[in-house]
């Protein structure tokens, strides 16, 4: 298992490479010159070439990407166009703020979107039913910045119960967490709902009852178990989203996080900020998989016992 | 089965408790100085700001947002009354005169003036901060007219003009020449610290922390030789999302909030917590032919562009009545604008004539290029509204502010464009000369390419001229020729309003944001 989980992480690092020179590449082609965006517009032409000079910007293109990379290996990933701040600076004080969200948005979607799933598919085509899967539609529906901005309205500004603004206390983080878990929660609730009718129309469940089974060990011991897989790829596909998706909730509720910082360095072709911060993401993202790999061999005993023969054959 | 769920519980419990250390241990600045405040008499401004500070470096900074902070850090040799704008009042000099050909200002220095540092200013510190600006990349658009800075004794230092300048005071007043601490920026040079991130400058506001992403952090300097700050604490709060900064503004959260959206000014104005003051800006939004290539070569459609719009209707749609029509080829708010002068009315018939001795009876299908934002395309919509009367098809390019810099400004890749420029210096000439001076032709500010040897005489006439009803004279007779030849078409100038805490008194108006915290307070 050791073995695998370490063979995991060296994958990591060709996937990054691809990343970095996938960004590198595509920032490189885009329009905009990072010289007329630091200068504004009153410059003279000599004044925006000595700074592409400054900058390295009139080098080759695999020049700069190889002195990039080189850098980046000495942690050294440049300092940003805009602010000068080192870039590595720069985004490990804004991460915590990020997966903070992440996280616990999809906490949340876990602890409300499973129970109800499970309870939607015990009681089909009850009120409660509809009632999950109505709540579950509207969620999908509903884009995350009005969603944020309606909490705002009613939490903040009508009730007076929670901050507007800011990050400063955990009372801070509860209207972004509600906003940022609306799609993990409505897609954790859904798959949940349909694998556990699935698994609850199973021979092995029907054998179980005839067993005199208590139902609750029946749903939570038998089909739940077997119903996870999917949820949980389903809630690893969705923290990956939630990384990046919380920038519009950073936006709205004025959180320092990474989605903000990443959208306003694209807007001011702050290259080395843009090309770090899509790296750190995906490295939590391929860390996140990994996590759901092993959580998978945890969860099933067949992958697990895959993993035992693999090892005793080599034995 | 008991063993397995509870690991995954462990991993769990155990990221996100790493995770919930990680932000709370991060300051995160904003609230908690208001919180600190609150039950007694508060002593913090919470200043909302939608964009960051990009330097706290005079000679490294240009745009609006850096500049509001640093007003409160730095002092300029003169500077605009709080009160009116429109005066120019003694700041770090406390007197100074020109020469008998305008070329040369001697700026007497006040005395006994503090850096945050505690050191005293000096000419030299003065000298130091004004040439480094000077000769940064940072200060052009304001500076051509500056030669170069010098000391001319302990009390003295002199400003040394290219050629008479009438709106150098005004120059003067901009925070590009703010002035640091010599000492602190050299020190900060040898140890290899960011001047930008430990600014020293002599205002009423020191510098006590910035938190990338989320706040800057001031104090007041109680050495400030005006006397000092009535509010103890001054932190800028980031707020990129203009509805949420409203909404902020409106429950308590943020004392003032910079910048609200212009369809959100009538309904701030009914809540009775909050005050506002309003002036007209700088900006001049405007519509920008390319006069060498393509089909607006031809003066003639220029002029049927002219004669097709109404701009009373496009000042409603796009800047939801927020703006002023602007007549004259500068914003209504500067010296050398012109109340009377009068631009083309709308003329449809007129305008339909013009485009068939051009040879386009039934009109013709154009591009705009634009940038995407919807302070230049609620605008330009209406405006192609409007166009469509005259069978002229607008469709738009829309793109990133990165892009159209390059493709617009940069390449002169574009037949048509709306945009807006803003008077650095708050006179015509700031607008007029980068616009159609020649000199700024060829990767300068004179995107329509128009060039007339005429009125690159009279704007030069107009620059050095020292009678200003001359100075006026000067710039009619530009307009006259700009009015024939349409290069650009003026649409309107905004108005500036910014709403605050009904609370805070000795707030004032400023076209560009420089709003004296030092003398505001709290009412009880």
């Amino acid at each position: 298992m050791l073995k695998y989980i370490i063979k995991r992480i060296l994958w990591i690092i060709p996937v990054i490479l691809g990343v970095s020179f996938f960004i590198f590449f595509i920032m490189d082609f885009t329009p905009g010159d990072p010289a007329i965006m630091i200068l504004g517009e009153g410059a003279k032409p000599e004044e925006y070439e000595a700074l592409r000079n400054e900058m390295g910007l009139n080098d080759n293109f695999f020049v700069r990407y190889i002195r990039y990379v080189s850098n980046a290996l000495k942690g050294d990933f440049g300092r940003s166009y805009r602010t000068n701040i080192p870039v590595f600076e720069e985004i490990t004080s804004r991460l915590p703020y990020t997966l903070n969200l992440a996280v616990t948005s999809t906490i949340i979607a876990i602890i409300i979107g499973l129970p109800l799933g499970v309870l939607s598919a015990v009681k089909q085509y009850t009120a409660i039913d509809n009632i999950s899967l109505g709540i579950s539609l509207i969620l999908t529906s509903m884009p995350a910045f009005w969603f944020a901005l309606m909490c705002i309205l009613l939490f903040s500004l009508k009730l007076e119960w929670l901050p507007s603004l800011g990050a400063d206390s955990w009372k801070h983080f509860i209207l972004p967490a509600a906003a940022a878990c609306t799609n993990t929660l409505a897609s954790t609730l859904r798959m949940t709902r349909s694998t556990m009718l699935e698994e609850i129309r199973q021979d092995y469940i029907r054998t179980a009852r005839a067993k005199g089974a208590k139902e609750k060990t029946v749903i939570f011991g038998h089909a739940l178990r077997n119903a996870l897989l999917p949820v949980v790829t389903v809630i690893g596909v969705n923290f990956g989203l939630a990384l990046g998706g919380t920038i519009v909730i950073e936006q709205v509720f004025a959180l320092p996080g990474l989605g903000q910082l990443m959208i306003n360095a694209v807007r001011s072709k702050d290259v080395p900020m843009v090309i770090a911060s899509i790296l750190f993401s995906a490295i939590i993202a391929s860390l996140v998989n990994l996590l759901v790999d092993i959580v998978y061999v945890y969860i099933d005993p067949r992958l697990k016992s895959e993993y035992s023969t693999v090892k005793a054959k080599k034995v | 089965m008991k063993k397995k769920i509870s690991l995954i519980m462990v991993i769990s419990m155990v990221m996100v408790s790493v995770l919930t250390s990680c932000s709370t241990g991060t300051p995160s600045g904003g609230q908690q100085g208001n919180d600190s405040a609150e039950g007694s008499i508060k002593d913090t401004l919470l200043w909302g700001v939608n964009a960051e500070p990009s330097s706290l470096d005079p000679s490294t900074s240009k745009d609006t947002v850096t500049h509001m902070m640093m007003y409160q850090i730095y002092d300029t040799l003169v500077k605009e009354d709080p009160t009116d704008y429109t005066k120019i009042i003694p700041g770090l000099a406390e007197s100074w005169e020109f020469n008998d050909d305008s070329t040369e200002i001697i700026f007497k220095l006040r005395e006994n003036v503090k850096f945050h540092n505690g050191d005293t200013m000096t000419a030299d510190d003065v000298q130091f901060s004004l040439q480094r600006s000077l000769d940064s990349s940072y200060s052009s658009g304001i500076s051509e007219a500056i030669d170069h800075f010098e000391k001319v004794d302990e009390k003295t230092v002199k400003c040394v003009l290219r050629y008479p300048y009438s709106p150098i005071l005004d120059v003067m007043t901009n925070l590009t020449y703010g002035v640091v601490s010599k000492r602190a920026v050299e020190e900060a040079e040898a140890n290899n610290i960011d001047f930008a991130r430990n600014p020293v400058g002599t205002g009423a506001y020191k510098f006590v922390e910035w938190n990338s992403g989320d706040s800057l952090i001031l104090e007041k300097f109680d050495d400030y030789y005006d006397g000092a700050a009535k509010i103890k604490n001054l932190i800028y709060k980031l707020v990129p999302d203009a509805a949420s900064g409203a909404i902020a503004l409106e429950d308590g959260t943020l004392d003032v909030y910079y910048l609200a959206q212009t369809s959100d000014y009538d309904h701030l104005k009914q809540v009775e917590s909050l005050s506002y003051v309003e002036c007209p800006g700088v900006g001049l939004h405007h519509i920008t032919f390319n006069v060498t290539d393509g089909i607006f070569k031809d003066k003639r459609i220029r002029q049927a562009v002219a004669y097709a719009l109404n701009r009373d209707d496009v000042v409603i749609g796009g800047a939801d009545g927020y703006a002023e029509v602007a007549n004259c080829l500068a914003p209504t708010s500067v010296f050398g604008y012109i109340d009377d002068f009068e631009w083309y009315q709308q003329d449809l018939e007129k305008a339909k004539q013009l485009l068939a001795e051009a040879g386009y009876p039934d009109g013709f299908d154009v591009v705009f290029s634009m940038q995407g934002s919807p302070v230049y395309m609620k605008p330009a919509e209406v405006v192609q509204d409007q166009l469509r009367k005259i069978g002229i098809n607008v469709t738009f390019n829309k793109m990133e502010r990165a892009a159209y810099l390059e493709d617009v400004g940069g390449k002169r890749d574009f037949v048509v464009s709306l945009r807006m420029i803003n008077a650095t210096v708050r006179d015509a000439d700031s607008v007029l000369t980068r616009r159609f001076h020649s000199s700024m032709l060829g990767g300068g500010n004179n995107y329509s390419g128009y060039s007339n040897p005429e009125v690159d005489a009279l704007i030069e006439k107009a620059r050095v001229e020292s009678d200003q009803d001359e100075r006026l004279e000067t710039y009619r007779q530009i307009y006259e020729i700009l009015k024939e030849d349409v290069p650009l078409i003026p649409l309107y100038s905004d108005r500036v309003l910014i709403f605050y805490n009904a609370k805070i008194k000795e707030f004032y108006p400023h076209p560009v944001y420089r709003y004296n915290v030092s003398k505001m307070y709290f009412e009880d």
